[in-house]
């Protein structure tokens, strides 16, 4: 037996190789999905550097020839020649992105408090009717809230932009998921020296939530960043959020090169924040969307 | 807890704004949505006035009729008016030949994306979940399409495939071969429906791996290392360890990303606008690739017409009976497939 | 939030400010906890508990775990809210006093000490609640006299989780102690600890209890540790109070067969008998002794130290096994037509063999009421 199990020399060698042949393959599977990914990246960066001379061309190469950095100033230019000021935009989004997240932690800090601490009637029924609305999809709402900011003569507000979306339920289960992992005895520990309900969320659950209020705001952010189908709907041209500022007015310039450097400058310009962000907050954001995923 | 509490006060008063706003734009919406669906030849707007003129406010905001009036106030009338109860919305959408195609290419998108992004996203998840170096740096990047703006990316797509100086047409003819006219024409030949939905798809799935991965990886981060270590006694071949021990273990995890790429793909809408330019296909037609949820935005874009918002309705309904019909049939086939 | 505030305002009033705490008398007249789940079903955890728990003592509250002592310690808090029954402090009847009215601190099982603040926060936490406000250097004084009287003075700016069980513990004591609380009470106070460190922090407790001149109650299930630093334990099981006494007392003179067999480590052995015109017999027949009790089966109760080689009553056992354990030799014996083994504990000076019948001695035995437990002598 002893003999059979023990390897030869050859055999060892063999193993060996076949081994670092899978490790090759693994890491070439995954270098060529890596570029996969980052291409885009890099084709957008680059378009947004060609010269237009270049771009007049069919033959194109994988580097451009001239670093063009002006075109970012002349994509910006462009915009406000059709009446859109970039900056405004920008601002329009971090401004929206702000409000609504501020918004969105305090009523599902509340409502999840709600749920998590305190005894009343009617409770688990009501956090079911909340959960149910999360098999709905959101288009459903959209026509109706549409019909309803119109009405209220809203369009083109930024209340618009926000006031539908300062609540969450996704968010509120979230919240409570995490509330309720803090233990009894600190909500005990707290009431013996008289502490109030309230007082104790602000003092011990919040500060307890961290981690947890960190991954909603950040994942609330970017859904304004990315918020494309309602501000589509509601912004006239003042209150304009990022994504509808990109395709209103860099669209259906596929034909001219002149101006497919511009339309690329500034979808440069519109994801280059956001990955800075992530860059810094890698670990947060991660950690964040996966522990939100997983929560289904 | 303190069991003789009673803090329904408090809890309401934690509460109020949550309710309030879900009691507007939750709550209302979904019997709003169901009963206009039923409602044909529906429509309605806002008298106003501002002192001397009145007039007509249709439910975007637009004046479509005014006539001078004396009165004092300001809106003064909330109007709707609608011909009929029944199943006209849904019987005029399921005739609409744009409605049709919309559900065939939803379909389509639904049934090619969702296998591919989730078995790409397994193997990738693996093969990270394999090695040790370099494990953080791939990490990073393959989650980096997750923080992008979908539009801004979309029209890189498009760049990317532009017949005229895309760089896949140069790669193509660098390879010796010809240029293919993707999402523009070229040449004189239009771009196909299959080429259209290819470079969709393509975007799609780039779009999608980033959160499949990141779920996959830290569910297979949490599963007991001694498995692994048990077949490594055995020499278990890799791909048996994958089929055996990995799938099986992840099972809960693959079936919950599973219903939630059935549910998103079947709401496209933003990567096919931005790929096409703010339309729903190549500008020879531009609704070669529209969605369901394009179709219902549609509606609400055309405000002349007395019927659409009742049809956006109803085609609404339509999207979320889907939605509900798969993901009942998923919970159901995963309940007797998922291992846990 | 304004009903609290005033609740908070008149708080003040009783809440001592100064350090100089009289120690006060705890009284529980028959107090019951009956909770009932959402199937209407109704469980007594507590029931028709009466003590007195004297002015600056300390009392441990011994049982198994559900036997209802966490649950009265908490009702002793004000977090439970008693079915039945009154809880004084002094003259004062607290029964519905919200436990921050009542003057208690409650050190918890888990510490419950908040990790998100620092040491020194966590020892503020009660101050901080009481209005009108404090100046903050006397809170801080507060605290830092809290903490140099339970030895952690130097860890101030720690979190909680940079810091060793005990000394968690000794946090938790601080807290609890810093608004000069009439009354102590701990929950399992060595039960998240290992081993050596239960040793050094029961002193601890007795000292500072001393110290303090606190009234303190503490609920345990560890015997050993309730033995060791109370003045007087107090027995339940099932919600229901079993025996109140010294603790060599409660060990010596168990009033029934549950108090018997809870303290004592290793446990006392039961015996089946029977009394048979006055002669307590085992069931194989052998005569034990002559009694003054009615005839009736029995439980016969001996402690493995009431054995002895030579002196005493006499019993035919078959020495199974030995054990030297040091300073004595624990003997395994078996008696014949019973199951179960008899544990001797023996001096090991005196020596012994295994497998081999003997006439075992024992000084002492108590009887028990084979049904009810009750002691019957």
């Amino acid at each position: 037996m002893d003999q059979e199990l023990m390897l030869t020399e050859e055999e060892l060698r063999k193993y060996k190789i076949k081994k670092t042949f899978a490790n090759i393959g693994i890491y070439a599977f995954l270098v060529i999905f890596a570029l996969f990914i980052i291409i885009p990246f890099y084709w957008m960066l680059a378009t947004a550097l060609r010269s237009e001379a270049e771009l007049q061309q069919t033959q194109i190469s994988f580097f451009p020839k001239d670093w063009v950095f002006a075109n970012f100033r002349t994509a910006i230019q462009y915009a406000s020649k059709q009446g859109v000021n970039f900056f405004k935009v920008f601002w329009n989004t971090i401004l929206v992105g702000l409000f609504t997240t501020a918004g969105t932690l305090i009523t599902t800090v509340l409502a999840a408090f709600a749920f998590a601490r305190l005894n009343f009637k009617g409770k688990e029924v009501i956090f079911s009717i909340f959960l149910a609305t999360m098999m709905i999809p959101g288009e459903i709402f959209v026509i109706s809230n549409y019909a309803t900011i119109s009405s209220w003569g809203l369009k083109d507000t930024y209340i618009a932009l926000i006031l539908p979306f300062i609540t969450s339920v996704f968010y509120i289960f979230f919240l409570r998921q995490t509330f309720r992992q803090i233990p009894n005895e600190l909500y005990l520990a707290a009431k013996v020296d008289g502490t109030g309900d309230f007082k104790y969320l602000w003092k011990v659950m919040i500060p307890m939530a961290k981690s947890t209020i960190t991954s909603i705001t950040i994942l609330s952010m970017m859904g304004s960043w990315n918020a494309y189908v309602w501000p589509n709907l509601v912004s006239g041209k003042n209150h304009l959020l990022v994504s509808n500022g990109l395709l209103s007015v860099y669209k259906d310039i596929d034909g001219t090169g002149t101006i497919l450097s511009l339309q690329m400058a500034a979808a440069t310009m519109v994801t280059i924040p956001l990955l800075i962000v992530f860059l810094l907050l890698r670990k947060q954001i991660m950690r964040g969307v996966s522990r939100s995923g997983i929560k289904g | 807890m303190l069991e003789y509490k009673n803090d329904i006060w408090k809890a309401l008063l934690a509460l109020a704004p949550t309710l309030l706003l879900m009691a507007v734009f939750t709550f209302y919406p979904i019997v709003h949505t169901v009963v206009t669906a039923f409602m044909e030849g529906y429509s309605y707007g806002v008298w106003w006035s501002n002192g001397n003129t009145i007039g007509w406010l249709d439910h975007y905001g637009e004046t479509v009729m005014q006539s001078s009036y004396d009165s004092s106030g300001n809106l003064i009338g909330f109007t709707q008016t609608y011909v009929g109860i029944g199943f006209g919305n849904f019987t005029s959408i399921f005739k609409d030949p744009t409605f049709l195609a919309a559900l065939k290419n939803t379909a389509i998108m639904v049934i090619v994306s969702v296998p591919i992004t989730v078995i790409i996203g397994l193997l990738i998840s693996v093969a990270l979940n394999s090695i040790k170096k370099l494990q953080g740096v791939f990490q990073t990047i393959y989650f980096l399409p997750y923080v992008t703006n979908t539009i801004a990316l979309g029209l890189v797509f498009s760049v990317l495939f532009s017949s005229r100086n895309g760089l896949i047409n140069s790669f193509i003819e660098a390879m010796g071969g010809s240029r293919v006219a993707w999402i523009t024409p070229f040449g004189g030949g239009n771009p196909s429906y299959f080429t259209c939905l290819f470079v969709l798809m393509v975007y799609t799935v780039w779009d999608g791996l980033a959160f499949k991965i990141l779920v996959f990886l830290s569910g297979m981060q949490s599963i007991d290392k001694q498995y692994y270590q048990a077949a490594q006694i055995d020499s278990t071949p890799r791909w048996r360890v994958f089929t055996k021990i990995t799938v099986p273990l992840l099972s809960p995890m693959i079936a919950y990303i599973t219903i939630t790429s059935f549910i998103g793909a079947f709401k496209a809408y933003s990567s096919v606008i931005a790929i096409f330019n703010g339309r729903y296909g190549p500008r020879s037609n531009p609704n070669m690739l529209i969605t369901v949820v394009g179709y219902t935005y549609d509606k609400l874009g055309k405000m002349s017409n007395v019927n659409e918002i009742g049809r956006a309705c109803a085609s609404a309904l339509v999207l979320f009976a889907i939605i509900m019909a798969i993901t009942v049939v998923e919970l159901w086939i995963s309940k007797k497939k998922v291992h846990y | 939030m304004e009903t609290e505030q005033k609740i908070e305002e008149t708080v003040v009033q009783e809440t001592p400010k100064t350090s100089e705490q009289q120690s006060v008398e705890v009284r529980l007249e028959g107090l019951s906890k009956v909770f009932v789940d959402s199937t209407k079903k109704e469980t007594k955890a507590v029931w028709d508990f009466n003590v007195v728990i004297p002015a600056g003592k300390l009392i441990g509250l011994l049982g198994p775990s559900g036997c209802g002592k966490s649950t009265t310690l908490y009702m002793i808090a004000g977090l439970h809210k008693p079915s039945g029954g009154k809880i004084f402090f002094g003259e004062d009847d607290v029964t519905f006093m919200p436990p921050e009215k009542r003057g208690i601190g409650l050190v918890f099982q888990n510490y419950a000490l908040f990790p998100h603040l620092t040491v020194k926060q966590n020892i503020l936490f009660p101050l901080e609640n009481i209005r009108p406000k404090m100046p903050k250097e006397q809170m801080l004084a507060m605290a830092q006299e809290m903490a140099e009287l339970v030895h952690i003075g130097d860890l101030m700016d720690r979190k909680p989780a940079q810091l060793s069980g005990g000394q968690q513990q000794r946090v938790a004591i601080a807290r609890a102690l810093v608004k000069k609380p009439k009354v102590l009470l701990l929950d399992e106070p060595l039960s998240n600890l290992d081993a050596r460190l239960r040793l050094q922090t029961r002193e601890e407790i007795r000292r500072i209890q001393k110290e303090t001149g606190i009234t303190t109650v503490f609920v345990t299930h560890d015997q050993e540790e309730a033995m060791s630093i109370s003045d007087e334990i107090v027995v339940m099981n099932y919600g229901v109070q079993q025996q109140k006494d010294e603790p060599q007392k409660v060990y010596e003179e168990p009033v029934n067969l549950f108090v018997a067999k809870f303290l004592g480590n290793p446990p006392i052995n039961v015996i089946d008998g029977i009394v048979e015109n006055k002669q307590l017999k085992l069931i194989n027949g052998q005569v034990l002794d002559h009694v003054d009790i009615e005839d009736q089966p029995v439980s016969i109760g001996i402690r493995p130290e009431f054995f002895s080689l030579d002196d005493g009553l006499k019993m035919d056992v078959y020495v199974d096994m030995v054990e030297h354990i040091g300073r004595d030799t624990m003997a395994l014996c078996k008696i014949e037509g019973y199951e179960n083994t008899v544990r001797a504990i023996i001096p090991s000076y005196k020596k012994l063999e295994a497998n081999q019948l003997i006439k075992i001695g024992f000084r002492r035995y108590f009887v028990f009421n084979k049904e009810t437990g009750e002691r019957l002598k």
